[in-house]
Parts: C-alpha cells; structure tokens; sequence
C-alpha cells in the first residue's frame, strides 16, 4: 500500500474513493495522519485527539464530492481540523458547566512576576514552569472559541493573516476585525488579574 | 517606564513558547482500523446526499442565466398578441350553449 500511495497523486487517490473505491481513502489517513494531529494537538486537550481526528477524517470523507481544487487537498484538510477544534470547544462550553474561577494566587504571581521581570534570562524561563500553561489554558477558556481559535492561529502560531482566514473559512477584513477584538479581550482579561497591571490598553 | 504594550507583548511571547511545547500525539494502528471501519459503515447513500449538496451549490450559480432567460420570456410574452386567445374565452364564456370547448380546443 505505501508503494502505491507514493506513486499516486491525491487527485489520483480522491478519484479512486469517488469512483467508490472506500479503501483507497487509507492512503489519504496514513499520509495526513501526521498533519491532522499536529493541528489538533495545539487546539485541544491531548486527552480528546485521538478521537477528534477520527471525527476530521469521517467529515473529510463526507465532504469529499464537494472539494472543487483537489490539488489543495492539505489546505482544505487543515481548514476540518480547525473547524472540528472550533466545534470540539463549542460542544465543551455547552455540556460542560462553565465554572469561571479565577487565577489562583501561585497563578497570579507568576503573571505578574512575568510582567514585572526585568532579567532576559528568568523572563526566558518563566515559560517553562507550569503556571504558564494554566494561566494559558484559564484565558482561552474565558474566551469564546472562536477568539479562542484566532488568538492560538495568528498570535500564538504566527500564522499569516490570509492562512488563518482560510483555516476559519471568514474573510481576511473579517479576520482582521476579530484578531483586533480578542487580542484586546486577552489583554483586558490578563491585565485585570495582574494587581499592579491593571490598565487596559 | 515599560509600555503596556510591551508588557502584553512579552505575555504573548511567553504563551507562544508554551503553545509549541504541547504533547506530540501518536496513534497506533488500532486507530486507522478503526477510523476505515467508520468510513467503510457510511452509507453510499450519505456520500451522494454530499453531491446533491455540489448540485445544489452549481444550480445557485446559473441563477443570473435564469434570470436572463426569465426576462426574455417576459418580453416574448408581452410581444405575442393575447387578443386572440382572450376574444376566444370571452366567445366561450358568452355563447357557452353554442360553442363547446372541444370546438375551442380544435378537438
């Protein structure tokens, strides 16, 4: 099967589960296993991965007869995975009670031991301990998962303007409104649990 | 005095150096089975709503050329002489004792 899948173009591979041939799809998981969960991996707990990538695959398969440039079978596969984490999160926020507690003191500390830090070298640090990842994950949480997603894809991954509308499938004037706006929902977030930081720009 | 700016920029900093720490995640071979038995439960039929759904997204597409030719019947229309026909149904509705409508209707 791998021998077959280097010789045979995604287009090749598309036309061949569209001709009903289902199993030529394993070609298309075993190639873009690696890049689904990569994505997945940064949106979504690690706990939930395996089970949303299935969920990418079984909706690319479904949508497959409407993908119009199947030479850009990888762009439009990585917009499912980021729709799918936007769902995963929309799905939490509903079943889930949305208990909004705040910063822990430890937590508090550390962001304003962050923004107070005048040493490069503890400022380089301070990334590593695990009050960083909680006082992340407690932000996203507060926003809503579209903010959530548009703060992780262009200020946290640095993808492009143009990239990360195409991931959301929104307009990039429409991508550019709602990076402005949850970046200032973050900094208002943040800034309000720093005792001393409290201004908001 | 450092800017608030700066400040929240170092925050981002930060959070983008933990973002790109998270977990690699791995699946075994138990996971492609397990997807391509998903995949192979769909219905043919599941996959051919998905066609309809591109017919659909095609038929929206000729909407102007509908449009055109909705126009163009409009104007044959109002060029065609309706007097005829409507002398005809008036005659029909008059004279109903005399004229059938298989007479109308050439039957």
């Amino acid at each position: 099967m791998n021998d077959h899948s280097r010789t045979l173009s995604d287009e090749d591979i598309i036309r061949r589960i569209l001709d009903g041939d289902v199993n030529a799809f394993e070609y298309l998981l075993k190639g873009y296993q690696g890049h689904v969960l990569g994505i997945l991996k940064r949106h979504i707990p690690f706990v939930h991965v395996e089970e949303t990538a299935q969920e990418v695959f079984i909706r690319a398969y479904r949508a497959l007869p409407t993908l119009k440039h199947r030479d850009r079978f990888k762009q439009w596969l990585s917009s499912i995975a980021v729709r799918t984490c936007q769902d995963f999160w929309r799905k939490q926020y509903r079943s889930k009670e949305k208990t909004i507690s705040d910063l822990t003191d430890r937590q508090q500390d550390w962001l304003k031991q962050v923004l107070d830090e005048q040493s490069e070298h503890s400022f380089n640090e301070s990334w590593k301990q695990k009050e960083a990842r909680e006082v992340l994950d407690w932000a996203l949480y507060q926003l809503s998962p579209n903010d959530r997603m548009i703060l992780e894809l262009v200020y946290l991954e640095d993808h492009s303007v143009k990239e990360a509308a195409e991931l959301m499938g929104i307009s990039i004037a429409n991508l550019k409104v709602r990076s402005f706006r949850s970046r200032k929902k973050l900094n208002k977030l943040l800034s309000s649990h720093s005792t001393e930081h409290g201004r908001v720009s | 005095m450092k800017s608030i700016r700066y400040e929240f920029d170092r925050l981002i900093d930060v959070f983008r150096r933990v973002h790109s720490e998270k977990n690699a995640a791995v699946v075994d071979d138990r996971w492609q089975l397990e997807v391509m038995r998903r995949i192979r439960n769909i219905e043919p039929a599941e996959l051919r709503a998905n066609f309809l759904a591109m017919f659909e997204e095609f038929i929206w597409r000729l909407s102007p050329v509908t449009c055109v030719l909705l126009i163009a019947l409009a104007i044959i229309l109002m060029l065609t002489d309706f007097t005829s026909d409507n002398e005809i149904f008036s005659l029909f509705l008059n004279n109903s004792d005399e004229i059938s409508l298989g007479e109308i209707l050439q039957l």
